[in-house]
């Protein structure tokens, strides 16, 4: 077990509502991502993530380590939510994952060149973005406009860090749809960045985000 | 030789670097003389690194209230 899991579920077997509440807002977005995946009704979801945090609660006394505390919790999630929906809710809609990369077709030409070009968005160092938090907050908004199945794949790999099989484990899909998954939620964001943020977006708003945010 | 739409379908095993040589060096060719392609992975590249750094999203109140409750039970039935 890390030493910051066993740090914190020694403090959560102890009664720390600062370290629980702290666990709460950590986790909240993956979880909900994760019962979304399988309820796609967000009542039921929240009422998913509720039920799993009782279970979580029951359940730390016996947390052992044998994977992350976060991989424990996301997997208590999804035990929950499978238990919850009919089985055909557990197959990953085909749209979700249907041939092509999720890029708009239109833009590129009968030869498969870009039809019109790609604009820079100027220098983007990691530095920059976290420090930039308007430009994550427009990332935190594109997330939502994911459809569920990507959006939960774009959280656990990209945003949580989660390893393939542990992702494939929790989310109920093969290696092969996940990255269908992962490739078409990352292009989807990235077009939704660049009608944002490139210079022919136009609005004096954005540009003066483009100013603020990246050059 | 690729074409733009080949790169953009191979952005994300690019980035994973899951790539084999030939097809690694097929996608350098192109690069080499393909600005908007070495501009669209730059973009993907920075918004996949800009994922890492999201703000934690807190719940709404009520459910964060419901889980604060639940866990105060736990805690009082144990000490009790």
């Amino acid at each position: 077990m890390s030493g910051a899991d066993e740090d914190i579920a020694a403090r959560l077997r102890a009664g720390d509502e600062a370290a629980m509440r702290a666990l709460v807002e950590r986790h909240h977005r993956a979880m909900l991502g994760v019962a979304q995946r399988y309820a796609r009704d967000r009542d039921t979801a929240r009422e998913i993530v509720q039920d799993s945090w009782l279970a979580v609660i029951e359940g730390i006394a016996s947390f052992e380590g044998r994977s992350s505390l976060k991989t424990w919790i996301l997997a208590i999630v999804a035990n929950k939510a499978r238990s919850r929906v009919a089985q055909d809710a557990r197959t990953v809609p085909i749209d979700e994952l249907e041939e092509g990369s999720g890029i708009d077709p239109g833009r590129f030409d009968a030869g498969g060149h870009w039809a019109s070009p790609i604009l820079p968005w100027d220098e983007i160092t990691p530095e920059r973005l976290a420090g930039d938090r308007e430009l994550l907050r427009l990332v935190a908004g594109a997330l939502e406009t994911l459809p569920p199945a990507q959006r939960a794949a774009v959280l656990l790999r990209d945003v949580e860090g989660l390893p393939t099989a542990e992702a494939c484990n929790i989310l109920d899909v093969s290696e092969t749809n996940l990255r269908v998954l992962l490739h078409r939620a990352r292009t989807r964001l990235r077009a939704v960045l660049e009608a944002l943020l490139a210079p022919s977006s136009g609005s004096p708003g954005k540009r003066r985000l483009m100013r603020t945010a990246i050059c | 030789m690729l074409s733009c739409k080949d790169v953009s379908e191979r952005a994300s095993r690019w980035l994973d670097r899951e790539m084999g040589f030939w097809e690694r060096l097929q996608l350098r060719s192109h690069l080499a003389i393909c600005v908007h392609c070495r501009r669209y992975l730059a973009q993907f590249k920075a918004t996949v690194a800009a994922l890492r750094f999201l703000p934690d999203e807190t719940p709404d109140d009520a459910l964060a209230e419901a889980v604060m409750g639940q866990y105060r039970n736990r805690i009082e039935r144990e000490s009790g």
